[in-house]
């Protein structure tokens, strides 16, 4: 391991954590509350936009800088995780400024509903960084807990029946699974500290090295308990049961974060812990991509029977999710590279599907399709990102979503999974045509009478709602035109996961 | 682990269990509190019997913010008892079912526990190789385990479902600790308190839900009217 001391990294999470006190207990209007949260996160994206910067050009795979003693770390998919966070979320509560704005003038949400949302959102920020850079496991649960009770809260924002049963239902399946992460933990823990009596903690970057030593059976249980416990906290079927109604009851921004990013931790945490068994154990191989193949399969045909847009889109998560642990599942380079992939085209893709449905909602008042139809003369700007981020998700060629999902597919051929090879691919023509066929409904379609009542405006949304939609289509088309852009920071990410692997 | 100290780890971890299926059947949820109070009081007594049994003075501290979380935590404001007298009891009652449960695990427990003078070595087991085998009191812990998810999968008031989290809690930190007791370091201990957050979040969510709807109970929820017509 190259390891190099870093005085930035234990720096990032302060920065939200500070802008979120000043948003929490300072006595500010509304334009000092949205210049403290922008001041919160994009001061942070550049910070580990630096670090990134600092371990790309060390060109070295082995190359892992370190804080605290090692208590934090961070290799290139830490800082690829922790960019996409502060990206996202500042996105996101630019998007918020108006809606959430909007939603506070309605009533629906209290003005000191309004501060806690971006305190939280903020909070969750902070505590997203140290789930990724922390490298003791039972403290790296801990923080994975205390971003569950912020994203709960943000999901209960509205504090209707169903949005407090759906944060509920999300805090009680995600803490019964992390229970499951700490008995797999417990069982490698307790085997490790008979052999070892020097070993007092379960170091991630050591994992590899524990890999090698653990008896066959003793894998297999953790295996179980881990992918338990991730699929959950990832929304992969069959533990997806919160995912639908989290994303859908949730205000439209907090949907884009859960289906961008929160859902993201999932495949994260199983690329640190079950990754390092897989390659050295093919029935490890076989079990996920089983399940992920049975979460791509069943998560698009969910959602295309569904009438609700939001729900639609959050099935399609549980689709999408299933490919990202399919490649990284099988601990080969272009499984993982294909894998982290798909995390950052299904983070820009999913959320601007989310933004663009908030964006609908906001100006119609309703998200069940049947209720919409002939948006697109009225809203032409969302219409045409909606359309962009569905023609992603679906993979269509030029676009980001086509290159991360072929990747995987790649990936699954070279492993010779050939039937998980016709399933991926048979669900992407599904994904493609259930999500056209949703934007076709919604956007042009005959006209209904909701959106015939709609007055024609100047602008069809305010700016900051746009500017976030506009980025993310933008970047969607980049990264599909110029998938080499995001080469060295995948592929070091890649690389960073199989040195631990060759330990 | 001496043979004293073994026999009171396991009498404390069936009372454990006993004190775990009361807090959950109780139809007063108040008293149900007082029950789930109780079972942590066993849990407490069994972190000091290993700390003084193994020497490790992080078990103390574990016993000491242990203490906190089952004295002072649910009194305060947003806690379990806050929440118990603020939610309607549960409608549904005691079941005959849970009851046979308990008297077959604790009788089956005690009588394969006391044939085995308090060890019960599986062998093949993957912790095999630790120097006692696996205990009968890791069992009891295993059984606390499953008897929350058990209780998570199959209530259908909010309350109890907390009530289930918390048992399932326990049931992972007694394997930890009866896994690994010499092992520890400060870092294990903060494992203990996140729960308790989840906790707290999950309550405020049951007392909104039980404002507003008078119920707790996650099937009649659904059923209910959302006051002033449905939001969308």
């Amino acid at each position: 391991m190259n390891e190099q001391a870093s005085l930035l990294l234990p720096l990032i999470p302060f920065i939200p954590l500070l802008a979120a006190s000043f948003v929490a207990f300072a006595e500010s209007d509304e334009t000092g509350r949205r210049v403290a949260f922008l001041t919160g996160t994009l001061p942070a994206l550049g910070l580990a936009g630096a670090l990134m910067g600092r371990l790309i050009a060390l060109h070295d795979p082995k190359a892992v800088l370190l804080a605290w003693g090692g208590f934090l770390y961070a290799d290139l998919l830490t800082c690829l995780f922790i960019v996409c966070t502060f990206a996202l979320v500042a996105a996101v509560g630019t998007y918020s400024f108006s809606y959430m704005g909007r939603e506070c003038a309605q009533g629906i949400v209290t003005a000191q509903g309004l501060k806690n949302y971006y305190s939280l959102l903020l909070v969750f920020c902070a505590f997203m960084t140290w789930t990724v850079t922390i490298s003791h496991l039972f403290f790296m649960f801990l923080v994975v807990e205390i971003a569950t009770i912020a994203v709960s809260f943000l999901v209960a924002t509205e504090k209707t029946k169903f949005a407090l049963i759906a944060s509920f239902k999300y805090n009680l399946l995600v803490v019964m699974a992390m229970l499951f992460a700490v008995m797999g933990a417990i069982l490698i823990f307790a085997r490790m500290s008979a052999a070892y009596p020097s070993l007092s903690r379960i170091h991630l970057l050591e994992m590899g090295k524990l890999a090698v030593l653990l008896p066959a059976p003793l894998v297999l249980i953790g295996v179980a308990c881990f992918t338990c416990a991730f699929g959950t906290k990832g929304g992969m079927m069959p533990f997806h049961s919160w995912l639908p109604d989290a994303h859908s009851e949730a205000p439209a921004p907090i949907s884009a974060l859960l289906s961008g990013l929160v859902i993201a931790i999932g495949p994260f945490l199983f690329a640190r812990t079950v990754t390092f068994f897989a390659p050295r154990y093919s029935a490890v191989q076989l079990f996920v991509a089983g399940v992920a193949c049975v979460s791509i399969v069943l998560g698009i045909l969910l959602s295309i029977v569904q009438n609700d847009l939001k729900r639609l889109l959050a099935y399609s998560s549980i689709s999408q999710i299933g490919y990202i642990f399919a490649g990284i599942s099988l601990g080969t380079y272009l499984g993982l590279y294909g894998g982290f992939f798909h995390v950052v085209t299904h983070l820009l893709a999913k959320s601007l599907l989310f933004l663009c449905a908030g964006a609908v909602i906001y100006r119609v008042g309703v998200r069940r399709i049947s209720d919409l139809g002939g948006l697109a003369r009225k809203m032409p700007v969302t219409a045409f990102c909606f359309f962009l981020g569905a023609l992603s998700m679906g993979g269509m060629p030029f676009l980001a979503g086509f290159m991360s999902k072929y990747t995987i597919i790649l990936a699954l051929a070279k492993a010779r999974i050939w039937w998980a090879v016709a399933i991926a691919t048979f669900a992407g023509v599904l994904t493609l045509a259930g999500l056209v066929w949703a934007a076709n409904r919604v956007f042009w379609s005959e006209e209904s009478p909701k959106v015939a009542a709609l007055a024609a405006e100047h602008h069809e949304l305010p700016l900051p709602m746009m500017i976030p939609m506009v980025l993310l289509a933008s970047l969607i088309v980049l990264f599909g035109v110029l998938p080499q852009s995001l080469y060295p920071v995948l592929d070091g990410a890649t690389r960073s996961i199989l040195a631990m692997l060759a330990v | 682990m001496s043979f004293i100290a073994s026999l009171l780890v396991f009498v404390l971890a069936l009372l454990a269990i006993v004190f775990a299926l009361f807090a959950v059947e109780a139809r007063d949820l108040v008293r149900s509190m007082y029950w789930y109070i109780a079972h942590s009081c066993c849990l407490i007594l069994i972190y000091v019997t290993y700390a003084v049994a193994v020497q490790n003075q992080y078990l103390l501290i574990w016993a000491g913010l242990c203490t906190v979380n089952t004295w002072i935590l649910p009194f305060l404001k947003g806690g379990l008892k806050y929440t118990a007298k603020r939610i309607p009891a549960e409608s549904a009652s005691p079941r005959l079912g849970s009851l046979l449960l308990l008297v077959v695990t604790v009788g089956a427990l005690s009588v394969i526990g006391f044939s085995s003078s308090l060890r019960l070595v599986v062998s093949g087991s993957p912790i095999d190789t630790l120097d006692q085998g696996i205990s009968l009191n890791l069992l009891a812990a295993l059984i606390l385990f499953a008897y929350g998810i058990i209780v998570l999968m199959t209530r259908r008031h909010l309350f109890k479902m907390a009530i289930g989290l918390l048992v399932m809690t326990a049931g992972a930190h007694l394997t930890l600790v009866q896994t690994a007791p010499r092992f520890f370091s400060m870092v294990e201990i903060e494992i203990l308190t996140k729960v308790m957050g989840t906790v707290f979040a999950m309550l405020y969510a049951v007392r909104l839900l039980a404002e507003r709807y008078h119920t707790t109970d996650a099937g009649e929820l659904l059923h209910r009217e959302e006051p002033g017509g449905e939001h969308e």
